[in-house]
């Protein structure tokens, strides 16, 4: 891909070879040059401007060496002796404060499920039963439905296209909240 | 470079194989991170940042080869994050003299290029360092940054000629 546009814009409207790249063009285009961010065509008419002018040339040179200065200075960032031990010890602290939550939250639900269970279970087995009845009339009704109104193989796949949308959906879902999940890594 | 089996044994939840990830890429996310807010506590902060979020996400890479790419991302992002929600410090004192003490023929050249680095704006500064430290090339930066292609090879230019001007005075 052509990456220096009015570069190639330079070489367009110019008949190519005929005349040098003049020195602002060249230094407009010299950090991409520095960088590998031109094509080969325009690298080769930077570098053919820089054989001929000094000027240009010391201004590569400098940007080329201050590229290895800023590695250097970089590099020479100390780092605090004891940093890598406060990391750890600070992600242990996170991690056993994590395991006492989720053991505390456990115990919690349970201590508070119970009674609630106990109290409820004529009511949670009346709503099992009703949820249980709602599922079998529905399928029923779907049979039933199917088998009358349209023939026998379409009715197959048609049963068969809604339960492949169910699992696309939770899969869906699925995928969306792991991509929720990636995304705050990430952010 | 580090090796796949310690990225497989870090997912599994061993602590030594993590406290020699931790070893391995501790100077590097510091140096970036003070490279960036040129400030020791905040540097600290952000390093710990990170190596918790991978600590807590590390399971979650699928392609655990591509660790070095997801470890480098979640650097920028956390170290981007940082510096546009910081005001500007100058360099501290115990910074300056560990470097010192440590090399004390270089220190003035590396300091005064620290300095000078610290001194550009904001805009050429995380141009710069995503280019000139980190390595990516002008379309991940612009990704990056959310800028076109064109401000990206602007402000890298910009910030080299604004570096150079600052260094010569």
């Amino acid at each position: 891909m052509e990456r220096g546009y009015s570069c190639v814009k330079f070489f367009r409207n110019k008949d190519e070879g005929a005349r040098n790249m003049n020195c602002s063009e060249c230094k407009a285009h010299i950090s991409e040059f520095l960088d590998g961010e031109l094509s080969d065509l325009s690298s080769k008419y930077v570098r053919k401007h820089l054989r001929s002018c000094s000027g240009c040339k010391r201004l590569a040179d400098e940007l080329s060496s201050l590229s290895f200065e800023i590695e250097q200075a970089m590099d020479s960032i100390q780092v605090p002796v004891d940093l890598e031990e406060r990391i750890l010890t600070s992600i242990r602290l996170e991690h056993n404060t994590a395991s006492k939550q989720i053991w505390l939250t456990g115990l919690i639900l349970i201590m508070l499920g119970i009674p609630i269970l106990a109290l409820s279970s004529p009511f949670s087995l009346s709503s099992l039963r009703l949820f249980f009845k709602t599922i079998s009339v529905l399928m029923h009704t779907w049979l039933t439905l199917i088998t009358i109104a349209v023939p026998p193989l379409l009715g197959l796949g048609i049963t068969l296209v809604v339960a492949l949308l169910a699992a696309l959906g939770i899969y869906s879902l699925r995928a969306l909240l792991k991509g929720l999940q990636a995304n705050e890594v990430l952010s | 470079m580090i090796d796949l089996e310690l990225i497989k044994q870090v997912r599994s939840g061993n602590e030594e194989a993590f406290a020699r990830l931790l070893k391995h890429y501790t100077p590097y996310v510091y140096r970036t991170a003070f490279a960036f807010l040129h400030d020791e506590h905040e540097s600290e902060d952000v390093a710990q940042e990170i190596f918790l979020k991978v600590y807590r996400s590390i399971r979650e890479l699928q392609d655990i080869s591509a660790f070095n790419a997801w470890l480098k991302r979640i650097i920028t992002n956390s170290c981007l994050d940082r510096f546009r929600k910081q005001r500007p410090t100058p360099v501290s004192d115990t910074q300056l003299n560990l470097i010192v003490e440590k090399h004390p023929e270089k220190w003035d050249q590396h300091i005064e290029m620290q300095e000078a680095i610290n001194q550009l704006i904001p805009e050429y500064r995380e141009a710069l360092i995503l280019r000139e430290w980190q390595g990516y090339d002008y379309q991940e930066i612009a990704t990056l940054l959310s800028i076109p292609l064109g401000t990206v090879k602007s402000r890298i230019h910009g910030a080299r000629v604004q570096l150079r001007k600052i260094l010569s005075e």
